[in-house]
């Protein structure tokens, strides 16, 4: 620090004598103030409540920062002030951020104010948070009826974010691994600053029309500020807008933004938003050959159990022979032997009859002919050809046998 | 052939689908010999082009321009 400093910042050739108080014009003092001021007080956070919020014309806003003790004068320039989601309300406690100065025309000591934080009973971005949060959900855009199903089987994700940022990194090598057959769309956004909520939203929109499956929209993690574009109206449309379903991964897990709430997921990270957009590689390959074998098993099956219905049906044809049988022996009881004799010939000859209409209907089932290693002749539609009219001398037909088709032609024509 | 360009273009969540119904029809009770066989033909189908869609090992990226059209960028992350 300064040890020794000059009061006097008129040339040397008009000051005074040498140790006697130096004279000053109030311009010479308040600018010899400034310097002081500006030089020795490093910038600073100040907690403190606002009092008299104005803003000018110009543009800049004015206002007093107090505690139960003290008050400071305090200003800040458009171009700060325009980054402020709301204008703050009387009385509101805040965290500012800025470095003290002397406002030189009035002597005033006065803070000028470069960021303004929340203070965790709340502040301006809480404020502006909360009032979008409760038009959207009046609107009904948060209700969770909503929310759209994220498609299991994406052919195509639509990323919307910072083209350099880790956050796509994270989200391709993620998609590569699980899922590397994905198409990845790419809509480069700029995720922080001035405008970046209008152009997250056109680039929302522009993927949204290049007919994608699934949309991640998301950035890292950052300040308040810089979050701050996902707590902005246009994004929150934009996501409303899509057609297809928006997961979100914006900032780290604590921040919760309002593009989160109007998402139809939200993920706590980019890379935990890609495992929720695609399926796993491996998994699905897995799948898949156990499909193979069930579908390999299931034609089989098919066939076992046609057979199965049709000795069933045979089994009760029989057992309702029987069961004739019995009802007319005891309707008959009273008769003569002889006569009964003959009923009971007459009825094994009938059970004889059913038999073998069961055999019949066993040996027509053309799945026990396939099963068993027979093959059913096909004609050029896939009609199963049934009859030796069927067929006419050098007529091509196919021959399905069980693990495949053969070709084949008729040699010679029979005679009927 | 107009059959099986129909269905390469089949997203692979629809063909996952397909698959398992016709899993399903096959056990039915009720359908024609013919119509098992065209199920499990077309069954099989859906599964080669399932499982060639999901044996692809790099990723397709391209990235979206102002005017709505897509350049292709080129490589895999690191």
């Amino acid at each position: 620090m300064q040890e020794r400093f000059d009061l006097d910042p008129r040339p040397p050739d008009h000051r005074a004598v040498r140790n006697a108080p130096p004279e000053l014009t109030v311009s010479a003092l308040n600018a010899l103030v400034k310097d002081m001021l500006e030089s020795r007080i490093p910038p600073v956070w100040v907690e403190g409540e606002i009092s008299g919020w104005k803003r000018h014309s110009s543009g800049h806003r004015y206002f007093c920062l107090r505690d139960g003790g003290a008050q400071i004068n305090a200003v800040m320039w458009r171009s700060d002030a325009q980054r402020l989601p709301v204008e703050p309300t009387e009385g509101m406690r805040i965290r500012a951020f800025g470095s003290v100065t002397l406002y030189e025309r009035r002597g005033d000591f006065q803070f000028v104010v470069r960021r303004v934080d929340d203070t965790g009973m709340g502040g301006p971005w809480k404020l502006a948070f909360e009032g979008l949060r409760s038009r959207l959900e009046a609107e009904g855009l948060l209700a969770p009826e909503r929310k759209r199903r994220l498609p299991r089987y994406p052919i195509s994700v639509g990323v919307v974010t910072s083209p350099a940022g880790a956050v796509l990194h994270d989200i391709l090598e993620v998609i590569g691994r699980r899922a590397p057959w994905t198409r990845v769309v790419l809509s480069p956004a700029r995720v922080q600053g001035d405008g970046a909520a209008a152009d997250v939203a056109r680039a929302l929109a522009r993927v949204d029309r290049a007919g994608v499956d699934v949309i991640i929209v998301g950035r890292g993690g950052g300040s308040v500020e810089d979050l701050w574009a996902f707590n902005e109206e246009p994004v929150a449309r934009a996501i409303a807008a899509c057609t297809a379903p928006v997961i979100s991964a914006v900032g780290h897990e604590v921040d919760v933004t309002i593009a989160d709430l109007v998402a139809d997921l939200r993920a706590p990270t980019p890379s935990a938003a890609a495992e929720h957009a695609v399926p796993d590689g491996a998994e699905l390959r897995q799948q898949l050959h156990a499909a193979r074998d069930r579908l390999a098993r299931a034609l089989g099956r098919y066939a076992d159990r046609r057979r199965e219905q049709i000795d069933m049906l045979a089994e009760r044809l029989h057992g309702r022979g029987r069961r004739l049988v019995e009802q007319r022996m005891s309707t008959l009881q009273w008769a003569e032997e002889r006569l009964a004799q003959r009923t009971r010939r007459l009825l094994d000859r009938r059970s004889a009859e059913v038999s073998t209409l069961a055999a019949q209907l066993h040996a027509l089932s053309p799945l026990q002919a396939l099963t068993r290693g027979f093959a059913v002749p096909l004609d050029g539609e896939g009609h199963v050809l049934r009859s030796v009219a069927a067929f006419h001398e050098g007529m091509p037909f196919r021959l399905r046998v069980a693990d495949g088709t053969v070709p084949c032609r008729v040699e010679e024509e029979t005679g009927e | 052939m107009s059959e099986e360009q129909t269905s390469q273009d089949m997203p692979l969540g629809a063909r996952i689908h397909r698959l398992q119904r016709i899993v399903a029809d096959l056990e039915r009770e009720d359908i024609e010999l013919e119509e098992a066989m065209r199920l499990f033909e077309e069954g099989i189908a859906h599964l080669r082009s399932a499982q060639s869609l999901v044996g692809q090992a790099q990723l397709r990226i391209s990235r979206l321009l102002e005017d709505g059209g897509e350049v292709a960028v080129e490589g895999e992350p690191g």
